[in-house]
């Protein structure tokens, strides 16, 4: 009887084991879902020494019913302190948000040698932890090649230009939509814009600029070309060519109107001395009211001594 | 004495006195001293004597009279008698006295005669208003007076004047205008549609004739002829038998159709046309000027970022349209091709050449903002472009690293597209789109029910890893140990596997899972080009410890996207 119970005692646990294995990893149903980056790559080789570099990285994903918690990793051998993630290296997507914008900042030290600095950053995004199952996480790899150059490179490229319309007397505008591929503050040399009838028979202005503001390296922004041109009402043919180095970058060719006062929004302001460097207008302004403070002393200076000699008389 | 009673002593003594008169040697009335004198006389009626006759204002060759004007004649006239007088112009150097002091006639035919005297000394005038049917461009004219005697009336003698208010008049006839044609259609902004008076006459010798076509109803005709409105254009002092015509300037920008204007016809006199032509409204055709585009942007020259997995991004793309016909020309049939760079326009201009990978052909566009009315030539509009999760990247790494992509606007209007005016846009680059997502019912690790002391042999397909993005993918996998009841589950106790076909346990036993993200090259086609999306199996297996304690067990494996970096032709299944 003992061998026949221990028998059955033995084959019950077995039986209790099978049964409650089944229950081991059971799954939970998901819904499919995808997780993306773009772009997947943090790249600059012309970084100079003190640079600053930002790459935007847009995250994706398709299932937007729950949050995620999201963790980059950064894996950067021997320049970890260059990179910074704004909004840092945990954060969550909420519910309901598609997508998040990563920036991945580089700041390269000033005392940085030309050098080539490769790494990844992980992202991983991982819905709240559900008990009984082998959570699947998704991710996606950054891959980082920073190079560090002493040289100097100027590079403009212009992405966009627009010639918009004006009211009667304002300044005859071109907006240039430019990204700085350079490593130093980058500008047009000039813009010269070329006004023709709208039949194009015959031109009716040529005009060009060189005030136009620097974009900061590695950036993106719109210059504004202003040109005195008093055009009367009507429509008009523009080209305006963009200089960089001697040569021209960009043509563009486009309708342009002149319309009547109050007709369209304000036109931006024309800026000051767009393309002095801010050093020089910085160091102006110091000596401009040192020479202020230096009148000033001597005027008063100057009275004192003559109500000194009047007191004396 | 009344002028009745000296026509009674007239009649009864006339001859007595004469004879009487006669008598006397010296012609001297002598009476005796003791007769009383019987004194009777016969005053004779005399003519009126004519002046200068003129015409007031002259009418000369150089200024004629026109058809339908009056030529009006003066004279002064006195008589001796006293007798007032009657102004006859006749066209012979003829005149009849009128009876019983009536107005005079001409035999030869009358210009003009006074409808009332006018009294000695005074000047008559009379007019005559130049009919159609005084075909010749001049006619002589005698003027005389006649008394209003009405014992027998008297006229003077002739007088034709002299110089330029003389004799003759001179008749200017209206040019004929019967019809007007143009040149048209042209297109708007042209300026040489011409207007022609392709039948007009003008039959006086040595004039001129002059074309004003008026933009309105409205002229006037005279000494400085001219439309009531704004003119389109005028032909001035053309001879007679040249051709009448003139040029206008279109206005751009014009919708096309029809355009309104009114032709008039005057000769050097100023003297307006008659016939049916003459201020008739006519129209001339306006063309349809074909679009064009310019200022053309794909994602306004930024590089493009796609962010929806296995779906489309719209893409936009944005040009200035103009058209000569007027903004409010510009339809929807405007539209923008998306391609490739290396493809080129021209390998993406029918729809049989789309694909999502590197042509968008036909993306529709729309108006934006800019056109505010019919006197504005452009508008800007913007075109969406669906582009596909898999549309080819162009950033490093990639087959198409050296490559771009471009946007072709190609404007319409009513008539269709007009491919001549297309405009590309300058060369865009297109970021990888590392994404990886896991195919319905393949999206869980779900062992089931394993025994402890067992493994899963041969391994489960529980993932299928897609493609879900524009890249190849390899994978990085990872894994956390599993908690639960019992002991934990080590993370190794888990392996993986790629294939077709399942993988047995003993084969994949390099490929445990561990804490740290372990590159693994699953090789998942870029998708687009066998499949969309591309996918690969993903293996599964789990051995349980003999003696694990039963019950569910918690863990979380990651799978990461690794771009597949690109070396070679074909490694991205691109063909």
């Amino acid at each position: 009887m003992a061998t026949l119970f221990e028998f059955k005692k033995i084959w019950f646990w077995r039986l209790f084991a099978c049964a409650a294995a089944i229950l081991l990893f059971l799954a939970v149903p998901h819904s499919a879902r995808a997780f993306g980056i773009s772009p997947p790559q943090v790249i600059n080789d012309r970084l100079y020494p003190g640079a600053r570099f930002e790459q935007k990285i847009t995250m994706s994903r398709t299932d937007i019913e729950r949050p995620v918690s999201c963790k980059a990793e950064i894996s950067a051998s021997g320049f970890e302190n260059w990179i910074t993630i704004d909004p840092g290296t945990e954060f969550t997507i909420p519910q309901g948000q598609k997508i998040q914008v990563m920036t991945v900042k580089v700041n390269v030290p000033g005392n940085a040698k030309p050098t080539r600095k490769r790494g990844t950053i992980k992202v991983t995004a991982a819905p709240a932890t559900q008990e009984g199952i082998i959570n699947i996480v998704l991710g996606a790899q950054i891959d980082i090649d920073l190079t560090v150059t002493a040289e100097k490179i100027s590079e403009l490229k212009v992405l966009q230009v627009k010639i918009p319309d004006i009211e009667i007397g304002w300044k005859s505008m071109v907006i240039l939509k430019s990204q700085n591929t350079g490593n130093i503050p980058a500008a047009p040399d000039k813009v010269v814009l070329s006004i023709y009838d709208y039949n194009q028979k015959k031109p009716v202005k040529t005009v060009q600029t060189k005030n136009l503001q620097k974009i900061p390296p590695f950036e993106t922004g719109e210059i504004l070309a202003f040109f005195k041109t008093s055009l009367p009402l009507g429509n008009y043919w523009g080209q305006a060519s963009i200089y960089k180095a001697g040569k021209i970058i960009w043509e563009e060719k486009t309708v342009f109107s002149v319309k009547p006062k109050g007709t369209l929004p304000p036109q931006p302001k024309e800026p000051l001395f767009a393309n002095l460097d801010k050093k020089i207008l910085v160091g102006a302004a110091v000596l401009g009211a040192m020479v202020l403070a230096f009148l000033i002393y001597f005027l008063i200076k100057t009275i004192k001594t003559k109500k000194r000699k009047r007191r004396k008389k | 004495m009344s002028k009745k009673i000296r026509k009674i002593i007239s009649a009864s003594t006339a001859v007595s006195v004469f004879l009487f008169s006669l008598a006397l040697p010296n012609k001297t009335h002598v009476i005796a001293d003791n007769e009383t004198p019987t004194t009777t006389v016969t005053v004779g009626n005399d003519a009126p004597d004519i002046g200068v006759a003129y015409e007031n204002p002259a009418s000369t060759a150089a200024a004629p009279t026109n058809v339908g004007s009056n030529v009006t004649f003066y004279a002064t006239s006195t008589d001796s008698n006293g007798d007032a007088f009657w102004l006859a112009i006749c066209k012979g150097p003829n005149v009849t006295p009128g009876t019983a002091g009536a107005a005079p006639s001409c035999p030869d035919g009358e210009w003009a005669i006074s409808s009332a005297t006018t009294t000695s000394g005074g000047t008559a005038n009379v007019a005559y208003t130049v009919q159609g049917s005084d075909t010749q461009e001049s006619y002589n004219w005698y003027a005389f007076t006649c008394d209003t005697n009405s014992g027998g009336a008297l006229c003077s003698a002739t007088s034709t004047g002299s110089g330029d208010s003389g004799s003759p008049f001179y008749v200017n006839h209206a040019p004929t205008f019967s019809a007007v044609s143009n040149d048209g259609p042209k297109a708007p902004g042209a300026t040489d549609l011409t207007i022609t008076a392709s039948t007009y006459t003008e039959t006086d010798t040595g004039d001129t004739v002059s074309l004003y076509v008026c933009k309105s109803s409205g002229f006037t005709a005279g000494g400085s002829p001219g439309c009531t409105g704004d003119t389109w254009c005028s032909a001035t002092g053309v001879d007679a038998g040249n051709t009448l015509a003139c040029d206008l300037e279109i206005p751009n920008p014009q919708p096309h159709g029809n355009l309104s204007y009114w032709p008039y016809v005057v000769d050097g006199h100023g003297m307006a046309a008659t016939g049916a032509a003459q201020g008739a409204e006519a129209t001339f055709a306006v063309s349809n000027a074909l679009p064009t585009a310019s200022s053309v942007s794909l994602n306004g020259g930024s590089t493009i970022t796609l962010t929806n997995e296995k779906s489309t991004n719209n893409i936009s793309v944005t040009a200035v349209i103009s058209d000569d016909n007027s903004c409010q020309d510009i339809t929807a049939s405007t539209t923008a091709n998306v391609w490739l760079t290396s493809v080129g326009s021209t390998g993406c201009d029918q729809s049989g050449e789309a694909h999502g990978n590197n042509c968008y052909y036909h993306a529709v566009c729309a108006y934006t903002s800019g056109c505010d009315d019919a006197s504005d030539p452009a508008a800007n509009y913007t075109c969406t472009v669906p582009f596909q999760y898999y549309a080819n990247p162009t950033d490093s790494g990639t087959p198409w690293s050296t490559d771009s992509w471009t946007a072709t606007v190609i404007p319409g209007d009513g008539d269709g597209e007009n491919a001549a005016g297309a405009a590309n846009s300058s060369a865009v680059a297109l970021e990888s789109f590392l994404a990886l997502g896991l195919a319905t019912s393949y999206d869980a690790i779900a062992y089931g029910s394993v025994s402890a002391g067992s493994y899963t042999d041969p391994l489960l397909e529980k993932t299928r890893v897609e493609a879900t993005g524009n890249c190849a993918l390899d994978v990085n996998l990872s894994g956390t140990t599993m908690t639960g009841p019992g002991t934990a589950i080590p993370v190794a106790n888990q392996r993986y596997g790629a294939g077709d076909t399942a993988p047995s346990w003993a084969s994949v036993s390099s490929n445990t899972l561990s804490t740290s993200p372990t590159p693994f090259g699953l090789e998942v086609c870029k998708s687009g080009y066998t499949a969309a999306p591309e996918w690969k199996r993903l293996w599964w297996g789990i051995e349980i410890p003999a003696g694990q304690t039963a019950g569910a067990y918690t863990g979380q494996n990651t799978i990461s996207a690794v771009k597949d970096g690109w070396t070679g032709a074909g490694e991205w299944c691109e063909s």
